[in-house]
């Protein structure tokens, strides 16, 4: 009797395990559904934005020169008020050309899918600062770089846009320090499961409260006047981490310069994009 | 060296033809509208059949997305009859897309150039242009 009633609760036990078991199969049905129509949303919303881009360079185009011709044609009787009028819409324009670059550069960075490769990351940053070489000739930038930066499986062209965006906004947010040159330093820690790199600078620094903020499509804390930039920069540095499976965050007090941090997993190379 | 520019924008025609006059490009450009248009003048049919007013290109600047037929449409007629397969084909387009780049020069392309935002890079990139096509590059 004692044993049957055991059957009896096992039986319904066993019931309601099922039950569960087909609830939980349900809902991964769901999510795979809906990380598929996710998926294909962002993939016509990448597209759009690509197209869209591309577009508008048409129109500014025509804008962008007209506005020469007017200058080059008419300078003599535009007087000093009309040329501040041209300067204003040149100005405009040449910010149009500037974000619809970043938009562009953003949608490339999604749509593009780079195979992983084994990316020496010393050779990789020589690279990235051979490209800006200028800049840091000009603004005077003193490079602290860790002498034996390690080996990763990575894309290799995206991570080389990482590199580039964070010492490019370390550069940009330091060269208006008035007591010292700005200062770049890069360094990395390895961890079990994944590299982590770093990007200091000696800049302004950044307000904890915005920490979470500064990597949203158009984030800026400042005027054009103060820095000029479109806001896209770290977006595309997150998309590209994100996109790695890593983490990236920053520590950073307001006049207190910023470290950016992010990890690349290990890895990588069994992974299929 | 005679131009044929195939653009159908009538602004960013004008922008080309006064790029062209800033670059000290003293030679001939023809302009049409169309990929139609285009292959009727190269190939001297429709209105383009007097050869003495509308001489053969020695150089196409072609825009991808035209009317009728498209930039690709006009590239691959052109590649695929020796009458005219001789004569470069340089893609001039708003576009910077991967795909259409590959596409251009495997479909013959001599070169793809994205049409500058700003005026003085057109110039800019105008002078190159003649550079190499009129004193690095010997035409056929």
């Amino acid at each position: 009797m004692e044993d049957q009633k055991v059957i009896e609760e096992l039986k319904s036990r066993n019931k309601e395990l099922q039950d569960a078991k087909r609830a939980i199969l349900n809902v991964l049905e769901d999510f795979a559904e809906q990380k598929t129509e996710l998926e294909k949303v962002n993939k016509e919303l990448d597209g759009f934005v690509h197209i869209v881009s591309h577009d508008l360079r048409t129109p500014l185009r025509g804008i962008s020169s007209f506005i020469t011709f007017l200058e080059e044609d008419y300078k003599d009787k535009l007087g000093k008020e009309g040329q501040e009028f041209i300067d204003e819409i040149r100005n405009g324009a040449d910010r149009l050309g500037d974000l619809i670059d970043d938009l562009l550069t953003l949608s490339r960075i999604s749509r593009i899918k780079n195979p992983y490769e084994t990316v020496d990351i010393q050779a990789l940053i020589d690279s990235v600062l051979e490209s800006i070489k200028h800049d840091i000739k000009t603004h005077r930038v003193g490079l602290k770089i860790h002498d034996q930066l390690p080996t990763v499986v990575c894309d290799r062209v995206k991570m080389a846009q990482v590199f580039l965006n964070l010492i490019n906004n370390g550069i940009k947010f330091s060269s208006k320090n008035n007591r010292e040159c700005p200062k770049i330093e890069i360094g990395f820690t390895e961890r079990s499961d994944s590299f982590e790199f770093y990007v200091k600078d000696n800049g302004i620094g950044i307000d904890p409260q915005y920490h979470e903020q500064i990597f949203g499509v158009f984030r800026r804390l400042h005027t054009e006047k103060e820095f000029e930039g479109t806001g896209v920069g770290l977006s595309i540095v997150k998309k590209v981490i994100d996109d790695h499976g890593g983490r990236i965050w920053i520590e950073s007090q307001l006049g207190q310069g910023a470290c950016f941090y992010f990890t690349v997993p290990k890895g990588l190379e069994r992974r299929v994009k | 060296m005679n131009i044929l520019l195939v653009e159908d924008i009538e602004t960013d025609a004008k922008i080309a033809l006064r790029a062209f006059d800033k670059g000290s490009f003293k030679n001939d450009i023809f302009t049409v509208r169309d990929g139609q248009e285009a292959m009727d003048f190269i190939c001297h049919q429709g209105r383009y059949t007097d050869q003495e007013k509308y001489p053969r290109p020695d150089i196409i600047l072609l825009d991808i997305n035209l009317p009728k037929l498209t930039g690709f449409d006009v590239l691959k007629q052109l590649k695929e009859d020796p009458r005219y397969n001789f004569i470069p084909v340089v893609m001039l387009t708003s576009s910077k897309d991967e795909t259409a780049i590959k596409r251009s020069y495997s479909c013959g392309a001599s070169g793809y150039i994205q049409k500058p935002v700003n005026f003085e890079d057109y110039v800019k990139m105008v002078e190159g242009f003649n550079y190499y096509w009129q004193v690095v590059n010997q035409l056929p």
